[in-house]
């Protein structure tokens, strides 16, 4: 986020929308975009309470949100589209949609957080083909993740 | 790529965060400068050199050459 007006803006916007949400009584949806804000704007967030300024957005930093935010992005539509599938065909029992929107907004914030800390901290200290092995764990580690959270909610065969 | 950004730097008696600071980028951008883990644009390496009263070619040296 660039400048404290967009931070003030996004603050402002998810605070509206939580005591929206609040008021529809869809607690998770409200504390998972809580959640998922502080994820996003951790680096913000933090920098004010600790140095009272935001901190400098350089071009690599820029460069690291903005691919952490594609790839949140690539995410939550892969995400989105295997939802959408148990309304349509019933893979999982009784789906809750407001337990949908909340695990969307912690995962997609989480997505993001786990990108930018590997673009910023991790890229750059590892080796080509150490590299090479923590993003095929990493796509690995994902997939079964996924197959697991599908199986908890998965009607048994 | 390797960099004499390190020893231009000590030169000036600056530290990171001050270099950093001077350059307005984050001190995490200048370690990996001064390491080469990180390629910069035309503009930051302009920045940079200008700050350590150089020119980019000689602080930043390509493999290529």
């Amino acid at each position: 986020m660039k400048t404290r007006r967009v931070l003030l803006a996004v603050s402002i916007t998810a605070l509206i929308v939580t005591i929206i949400l609040i008021s529809v009584r869809a607690y998770y949806v409200a504390i998972a975009l809580v959640v998922g804000t502080l994820i996003i704007g951790y680096r913000e967030f933090w920098s004010l309470i600790r140095r009272r300024k935001m901190p400098p957005i350089d071009e690599r930093v820029r460069e690291n949100t903005s691919k952490s935010i594609r790839n949140g992005f690539i995410f939550c539509i892969i995400a989105l589209l295997f939802l959408i599938l148990p309304f349509g065909v019933k893979i999982i029992e009784n789906p809750n949609i407001v337990h949908v929107l909340a695990g969307l907004f912690i995962s997609g914030g989480t997505v993001y957080l786990i990108s930018y800390l590997f673009y910023d901290r991790v890229e750059p200290r590892l080796g080509e083909r150490w590299l090479k092995i923590l993003k095929t764990a990493l796509l690995v580690a994902g997939i079964s993740l996924g197959i697991f959270i599908k199986g908890l909610f998965s009607k048994s065969l | 790529m390797k960099t004499k950004v390190r020893e231009y730097r000590l030169k000036h008696n600056l530290t990171q965060e001050k270099l950093a600071e001077m350059v307005g980028v984050r001190r995490e951008t200048i370690i990996f400068l001064e390491q080469g883990k990180y390629n910069p644009s035309l503009k930051l390496a302009h920045n940079v050199a200008r700050t350590l009263k150089t020119t980019i070619d000689e602080i930043f040296i390509f493999d290529g050459d």
